[in-house]
């Protein structure tokens, strides 16, 4: 498995802020909810 | 290919979602999430079971790898060009899974030659994040140069 170390702070940030709206999803739809996914998970 | 009957697709801007139901009842949501950049079609995808616990598994069966081997092999002759899959908590099994259907299901997609690759971006001594990317072969040097860099920001900083 290739490793990359991300050291761009703004990248890093980046990066989490994808996965948090990914685990927001994921929490929604198993709650049932998808119909509340809104746009501000989705980037365009 | 066996697949299960899936819904039409449910279209938000920037967010493509279907849903499924499995021969045991469970219902699955399958989402394509647009984060295109680099002048490509790149879209997140994952699947989830509704009414799951949120930290709870789900059995898997043959007809959802080919379910969802369907949908992206849809997604791929659509003009999608990249398929990015992240596994939730950089679960190794899941992982261990997508690679497994990969080899399982990519001579049965009509889409075309599709290439995988995967990296693992560790942001600090805590976190580590494995993204597969599922791809066209035009698309192969994005990948090699988002992997060998570590330039995977250019994807995020075209969001802000």
């Amino acid at each position: 498995m290739k490793k990359v170390t991300l050291t761009n702070p703004v990248a890093i940030a980046r990066l989490k802020k994808f996965l948090a709206d990914k685990a927001f999803i994921r929490k929604k739809i198993r709650e049932g909810k998808a119909s509340e996914i809104k746009s501000e998970v989705t980037y365009r | 290919m066996n697949p299960y009957n899936v819904d039409p697709l449910t279209l938000t801007p920037g967010f493509e979602s279907t849903k499924f139901i499995t021969s045991a009842g469970q219902e699955f949501v399958v989402y394509l999430r647009d984060i295109s950049a680099f002048g490509k079609r790149i879209f997140d995808f994952a699947f989830e079971p509704v009414g799951a616990e949120l930290d709870g598994d789900f059995p898997v069966d043959v007809r959802m790898g080919d379910t969802i081997a369907v949908i992206l092999d849809e997604a791929f002759c659509n003009g999608k060009d990249i398929i990015v899959y992240a596994p939730h908590e950089n679960d190794p099994r899941r992982i261990r899974k997508f690679n497994i259907w990969y080899a399982k299901h990519q001579h049965k997609m009509k889409c075309g030659k599709l290439e995988r690759d995967s990296v693992t971006f560790i942001i600090d001594t805590n976190t580590e994040v494995t993204l597969c990317f599922l791809f066209k072969p035009d698309c192969a040097s994005i990948i090699q140069h988002v992997i060998a860099t570590g330039d995977f920001e250019r994807m995020w900083e075209e969001k802000a």
